[in-house]
Formats: C-alpha cells, structure tokens, sequence
C-alpha cells in the first residue's frame, strides 16, 4: 500500500510539475498601445508601445524612456504580435492595452478584418479606447511624451477619460460598442477622433518634457463616422457633444445666448450652465409612413457664468433662461442629426435600435434599408431643462451696475 | 486498510450537488440562444419542466425505495433485457462526463492555459476527480459543502458588479416576445429540456442513497427551482451587459460578461472567478456523471466500483480528447447528435417505457406479499 | 474481471464515438474508427494514451492480485 501511495505521488509530481505557462516578470514587457497604420509593401504597420518598468520604480526612475516601441509590417496583426520579438526583447503582454490608434487610411478603405483578432483573442480586455488619428502616421502618437503622464496610451486614456466626465466629448467606445454597432442593422459606428499639433520629432524626445510649453499635443478632434466598415467622414467637436445628447451623456458645460438681440457671435451675451446629470429618451415611430425620430432631453443644470444683466433672484429669470436653453439644446442637436442625415445619411444614433424596441414587426420591414427610412426621417427634438441654482453668488454684479445705470 | 467506503448524503448535501449541477456549466456556457433576448423566458419555463421531470424520476424511485435506476432497470425488464439496457446507461453517463470534461478543458485553454496541452488538463482534473469517486461519495457532498458558497455569492457578485459598474442594459431585453412564442418553444425543446435539466437523470443514483430518503423529492425539487432562479439571474446578467448579437457569438457568455466589470478603478479582471465556478461545477458534473456510470457497472457485474475508479477515469479523459479534434465539431455535435439521439431516449423515452410496467410490477409484488401475509 | 471492463467500456465507448463521428463527418465506420487512432501525431496526445495504458496496466495489477488473494484465501 504505500508503495502505491508512493506511486502515484511521483506520478502526480510529474504532471503537475509541468508548468507550461508559467512566465516570469522579467521575461515580459506590458503592451500599453497599439497603432495601426497602412503598410507599405504589405497589408498593415503595426507600432506596439510597452512599457520600460524600470522608469516606474520609485527608487531608480529616469532610467532611460518610459516606453519603448517596435515598428513592424506584415499582412495581420495578430502575426505582428506574435513575431514582435524580431526586435524586442521581452515577450509582449496584451491584456493592458490601453489604446488602438487606426490611421484614417485604413478607416477608409474598411479593412478592419483585424478587429476580429483582438475581439476573439483572450488577452485583450474590453476596455481601450479606439481612437482614429486624423494628421501625420498613427505611429507618431503612441510616441508623443508628456510630463504628467509617462505612458502616452496611457495619457490618452486618462485624456478620454476625462473629457467624457468634464464635457462629454468621448463617446466611450470600445471594441464590444463599435463591433455591435457594426453589425446591428440599427445603428452604425462612430469612434472619436484625434489630431497631433506640433512636431512629432520633437515631442518624442524625453527633452520635450524640460520646457513648459509641448512641443506636440494630442488633442481630441470630433467623430468619427462609419457607414458600415468604411468611414465616411467627420463630424465636428461641437456635433459629438450634440451626439452624446442623444446618447447617455452625463456631464457637460453648456453655453448658449441670454437674448435674442446681437447677430454675429461676439456681440451677444452668453450664460454657461453647468449639467450635472441628465436623461435622454429615443423614441421612433412612423406617422403615415413618415419615420420620426424623436429625442427627449431631461437636464438639470446650474448657472456657472452669466454675463448679462438679468436678475437671477427673479423666477421669471430662470424660467426664460431655461427656455433659452432648451432652445439651444433642440436647435444644435437637431442641427447635428439633420447633418448626418444629408451628409453620411447613416443612423449613428441608434434609431434603428429604438424601432426596434419600440415597434419590432415595423423594424423587421425596414430592417434592410434603415439607413434610407433614417436619411428621410423628420427629427424632433424636445429638451426639459430644470435650472436649479445658480452658484455661490444671487445677483451678478453686472445686475448692480445695470441698476445704477438706470437710475 | 483502505478508507471506508462512506456512501451516504444528507439532503443539504443533495440540494447543494443539485445546484452546483445544474448551474456549474450552464450559467457559462450559455443556454437558450434559439429565444434571442427571451432566453430569460424560455429558461423559466425550462425550469418548471425541470421541476416536472425531477418529480417524474422521483415518482419511480419511490416505488422502489432504496433502489437506483439500474436495479429498477433490472427489476421491470428482467435479469437480461434490464442489464442490457443498463450497460447502455453505463455508455451514455460515460460519454457525457467526457463531454462536460472536454467543455471545461476548451474554456481552460482558451482563457488562462493557453500553451499547456489540453490533454494535460484533461488526466489532471480526472485524477482529482477519481480520488474524490475513490473515497466515496460523501467526500464530494462534503466538498461540495465547503466550496458553495463560494460558488453561490461569486455568481451573485458577478451580477452586482456588471451592474454598478453600468455595464448592464435593461433595454437588450426589448422587445419581449417580439417573434411570439415559435424561438423559445425552439430552445425548450429538445436543448434546454435536456441540457441542464433532463441530465438530472444521472441523480436517480445518487438520490437512493440518501439519509432520509423520504424528504429527497421536495429539496430536490426545491434545488432544481432555485437552480433555474440563478440560471435565469446568469442569463440575464449575459444578455444585458454583452448586448443580444454579442451575447450570441460568445463562447463563454459570463466570462465576457464578468470581463466587463470595473468597480472603483479598483475591482477589475476578476474574470477568473467564472474559471472558479466552472472548475468546480465541471467536477461535480462529471463526479455525478461518472458515479452514475460505475455504480450501473455494479449493479452488472456484481463486485464494488472502487478499483474501477482509477481506470475508467482515464478512460473518461482519454475520451474526452477523442470525442472530437475540433471545438466547431464538439460544438456541432451538441447541438445535432447528442440532445436527439442521447439526451432524449435516455433521459425522456426509456423512463416513461418503464414507468408502466413498474407500476405493474410493484402491484403485483404488494399483492403477492399481501397474500402471504394472509 | 476488472481487465475485461475496462477493456468492454473502452471499446464500447470508442464504437459510441466513431459511430457518431461516421454521421458528422458522413464517412464509413472504419475511416472514423481509424481516425481516431491517426490523428495523434505532431500533436499530445501520446499522453492519454499513455493514461489509458497506466489505467489498462493497473487493471490487470488489480486482477491479478484479486486472484491471488482469493487464491491465497482458498489455500
């Protein structure tokens, strides 16, 4: 008997012992982003970014650059990836990425055949940002330094992040929301966009975080709009704020004129809001054959800025403001879909979804050609805002010189 | 020498090996797809017709009580025909262990495995497997025991955290019913009556060797309702973070699901999680499947199952590898083969062919013992 | 008796799949049952059939030693 027990010990030590995937920390290098440009003999040019943790050690850091990246051509990434050690040195961990940059070329020509690798592939999360660069080479941006942040994905990031939280400019699209709305026949894709100011060459150097000013920037440049796989345009940084209105935009600062008086843009007088929740509802019907597209918009919003002269302890005041601001709410999202209407005539919004909801036997008519129903569609947009206070101060000081001026 | 052979389960122990059964694979893998965003529907009603067959199979124990299947078998269809009929039992619980062993081998491999040969994966989990069959059943009731709740409140974890993590989308349910009732009669029948709730079946050996055996058919009952509560609770979680089309294309549906998870910037990637309750609820699976297996050898060639515990364990994971060289083809005999020609003979058409004849039977022997008495 | 189990099971089992491999694949019962046994090399699976030898082995250890203590019980 215990020469049995001892038998299978020694069996069992034999198969356990084979760790084939054991892997150890220095073997590895943490992939933080991935930039995708058109090759030039071959189908793709793929630049992975990953990290230098030895820049990251609290006791020796400024060893060397922050990241590293390696620059390869082929016909799929998923071979990039797995022959990347060509150059590097360490094998590649894939599930931190944290940003996919797609030059607009490959946007263009709709070869995103590629999502599907990362999609089907298990280490990758479904959390980094896609981002489409609009000015100079996709490579170029997983490169640019920053002071604040040492990985540039990672910046990025945080970037997007932000704006969604601050402005709601990021539609916060992710690989799982751009492949739905790919195949839903109710929606298509948008994804935001970037554009670098500055020169690529120096903002790469560690240098450039020495002085105040960046010599290159990323910034956020508006939507990005698919028709299917290809994209088929842009719209505006103001139009993606209309957009996230539509969609489940949670934060924004608003400004909009306090009177109708003044015609160009400098002479009128303006008041900002700040929104710090808001609700959207989509409906779409038809009425004789006619589709609708309806957007309804709760916001609550407080004043942050007036400069008229308005009394803001009068409720007539905040009633007119709020009517004001509903207009303008109404007016520039309504503006912004009746734009993807005549220029891209794709439903980026998801109408199609809520017909789908709303009337299913209807959706399943149109289902083929909802783009079409979408294009001629009448939009209505009806915005509730609730102006609820109006910060730190009652009456502005601009009301107290109005009234001596009066007087 | 050996350990004593401790075959006895309390009914706590029997609801938690029901659940552990019944949601273990199911809530990962995915089931009703055919229904679309009703799943939840269709599995619902699964549910109740799950309740319906548990109390079938327990209406048969219990007019023999203290005899499993195979004796009933052998008792209704005599000595030969019922062994024969046994031996077929013996292949299917064989072939269905190495089915739910190969299930969980693919999602090891695909998730965290990925340079490790599969095989490997295979023979390891069976070795446990067999030195849990090897002392007993008792020892998987205990262990199971030990490991649910964990099993139960990282399931419900994962639903809170989808949730407040805002990943979920109430509005992925819409429309309700949209094509009527055709889709989710399709998922009920044969897939979701067999697979989870027909293989219940492999329960008619475990349920006879019960403490108190007259209790057994309300708490697991009772066990298969609340099973079909969190299958329904998984299904749910699937459909609305993952998105209908999503939800469809994935392989493992909670494990996507669970991947979308972020709380705080903080509780992240806790993806593994499902690795645990799929590792744990494939071990019961394939346990009871296996149990269910040798006991019928028993019952055919008279002698203990212990020493065959070792070898029909590798052959259990030999075949789990062979049963197919592809996933596309484990997958398409799942659908094709095994719920028509497996599932349903076995788990629906032989039990209600004996019910009459056992009903029969029994009279006859209450008669012929009341005789006696007189 | 152990040995001749394992061995009904095994072949039992493995007619089960090629049967089913013959209507999936639409091939004779020969080709699947043959493929069953080809499809090994480049790949690991010598190590199951390995595990199914150590368990083939061990049933007959099993056997023989049933018979000699029933042997040894009887003298």
């Amino acid at each position: 008997m215990k020469r049995k027990c001892l038998l299978i010990l020694v069996m069992v030590a034999f198969v356990l012992t084979g760790c084939w995937d054991s892997v150890e920390l220095n073997d590895i290098a943490i992939v933080t982003g991935m930039a995708i440009d058109p090759g030039e003999d071959k189908k793709y040019r793929l630049t992975l970014e990953y990290m230098n943790p030895a820049n990251f050690s609290k006791t020796s850091s400024q060893q060397g650059a922050p990241v590293s990246t390696m620059v390869q051509e082929g016909n799929s990434i998923a071979d990039l990836a797995g022959k990347v050690n060509v150059g590097a040195s360490r094998q590649l961990v894939f599930s931190h990425t944290r940003v996919l940059f797609i030059n607009e070329k490959i946007a263009e020509e709709g070869i995103l055949g590629f999502l599907d690798g990362l999609e089907r592939s298990a280490p990758f999360r479904n959390d980094f940002n896609i981002l489409i660069t609009k000015s100079h080479k996709a490579e170029d941006y997983v490169k640019i330094n920053n002071p604040l942040e040492k990985v540039p994905s990672l910046k990025l990031q945080k970037q997007a992040k932000s704006f969604a939280e601050g402005w709601g400019g990021d539609p916060k699209v992710v690989l799982s929301d751009f492949i739905d709305a790919l195949i839903s026949k109710g929606r298509n894709p948008v994804t935001n966009t970037v554009v670098l100011k500055g020169d690529p060459e120096k903002g790469s150097k560690q240098e450039s975080n020495m002085s105040n000013g960046r010599e290159a920037l990323i910034l956020f440049d508006g939507l990005a709009v698919f028709d299917n796989e290809k994209l088929a345009g842009y719209l505006s940084l103001d139009d993606s704020r209309n957009y996230m209105w539509t969609q489940d935009l949670k934060q924004t600062t608003l400004t909009f004129p306090c009177h109708d008086h003044g015609d160009s843009a400098k002479e009128k007088q303006y008041v900002n809001v700040r929104v710090p929740n808001s609700r959207t509802k989509m409906e779409t019907y038809y009425r004789n054959e006619q589709p609708v597209l309806k957007v309804n918009i709760y916001t609550e919003a407080q004043i942050i800025e007036t400069q008229c002269s308005d009394d803001l302890t009068k409720i007539d005041t905040f009633k007119k403001l709020e009517k004001n601001a509903e207009k303008y709410i109404e007016e520039s999202v309504g503006r912004t879909i009746s734009k993807t209407q005549k220029e891209y005539g794709v439903d980026i919004f998801g109408f199609g979804e809520a017909l789908y909801r709303q009337d299913y036997k209807k959706f399943k008519d149109v289902e083929d050609d909802w783009n079409k129903e979408f294009a001629r569609a009448e939009v209505v947009v009806s915005a509730k805002v609730q102006i609820r206070r109006a910060g730190t101060k009652s009456k502005s000081f601009l009301t107290e010189l109005s009234d001596g001026m009066e007087e | 020498m050996n350990p004593k052979l401790v075959e006895k389960l309390s009914l706590w122990q029997l609801a938690i090996l029901i659940f552990i059964f019944e949601v273990g694979s199911v809530a990962v893998v995915g089931v009703g797809q055919e229904a679309k965003q009703d799943a939840w529907i269709a599995i619902a009603l699964a549910t109740g017709i799950g309740i319906g067959l548990i109390a079938f199979y327990m209406f048969l124990l219990s007019k023999l009580p203290g005899k499993n299947l195979f004796e009933i078998l052998v008792f209704c269809l005599g000595k030969w025909v019922g062994k024969f009929i046994g031996a077929l039992y013996v292949l299917y619980f064989f072939y269905i262990a190495s089915r739910v062993l190969r299930d969980f081998c693919e999602l090891i491999i695909t998730v965290i495995f990925k340079r490790t040969p599969i095989e490997t994966i295979a023979i390891t989990m069976m070795l446990v497997i067999v030195y849990m069959l090897y002392l007993g059943l008792e020892v998987l009731g205990r262990t199971s025991e030990v490991f649910i709740p964990y099993v139960f409140s990282f399931i419900i974890f994962i639903g809170l955290g989808t949730l407040f993590s805002g990943e979920m989308e109430f509005k992925n349910l819409q429309p309700i019913l949209a094509d009527g009732i055709g889709p989710i009669a399709k998922a009920i029948f044969p897939q979701l009556l067999t697979f989870p709730f027909g293989e219940m079946i492999a329960f008619m050996m475990i349920i006879p060797y019960l403490t108190k055996f007259k209790k057994a058919g309300k708490v697991s009952i009772a066990a298969v309702a609340i099973s079909g509560l969190m299958i329904i609770y998984a299904s749910v979680i699937q459909i609305t973070t993952l998105g209908l089309n999503m939800w469809e294309r994935s392989s493992f549906p909670l494990l996507s699901a669970a991947r979308e998870i972020s709380l705080l910037a903080f509780i992240e990637r806790v993806d593994l999680i499902i690795v645990f309750i799929v590792m744990y609820g494939i071990i019961v699976k394939v346990s009871v499947f296996f149990y269910g297996g040798l006991k019928g050898i028993e019952v055919i060639i008279n002698k203990p199952y212990r020493t065959l515990v070792f070898p029909l364990g590798m052959v259990i994971s030999y075949f789990s590898i062979q049963i197919s060289d592809t996933f596309a083809e484990h997958i398409e005999e799942g659908i094709m083969v095994i719920p028509m020609f497996l599932h349903l003979p076995f788990q629906l058409f032989i039990p209600a062919l004996i019910t009459p004849i056992l009903i029969w039977k029994v009279k006859k022997q209450q008669r012929r013992t009341d005789n006696e008495s007189v | 008796m152990i040995t001749l189990t394992f061995c009904t099971v095994y072949i039992a089992l493995l007619s089960l799949v090629s049967t089913i491999d013959m209507f999936i694949y639409k091939q004779s019962f020969l080709t699947s049952l043959s493929y069953l046994f080809m499809q090994g090399k480049g790949t690991n699976e010598w190590m199951i059939n390995v595990g199914v030898g150590v368990g083939f082995l061990y049933a007959i250890a099993v056997d023989y030693r049933l018979k000699k203590g029933k042997g040894s019980q009887k003298g």
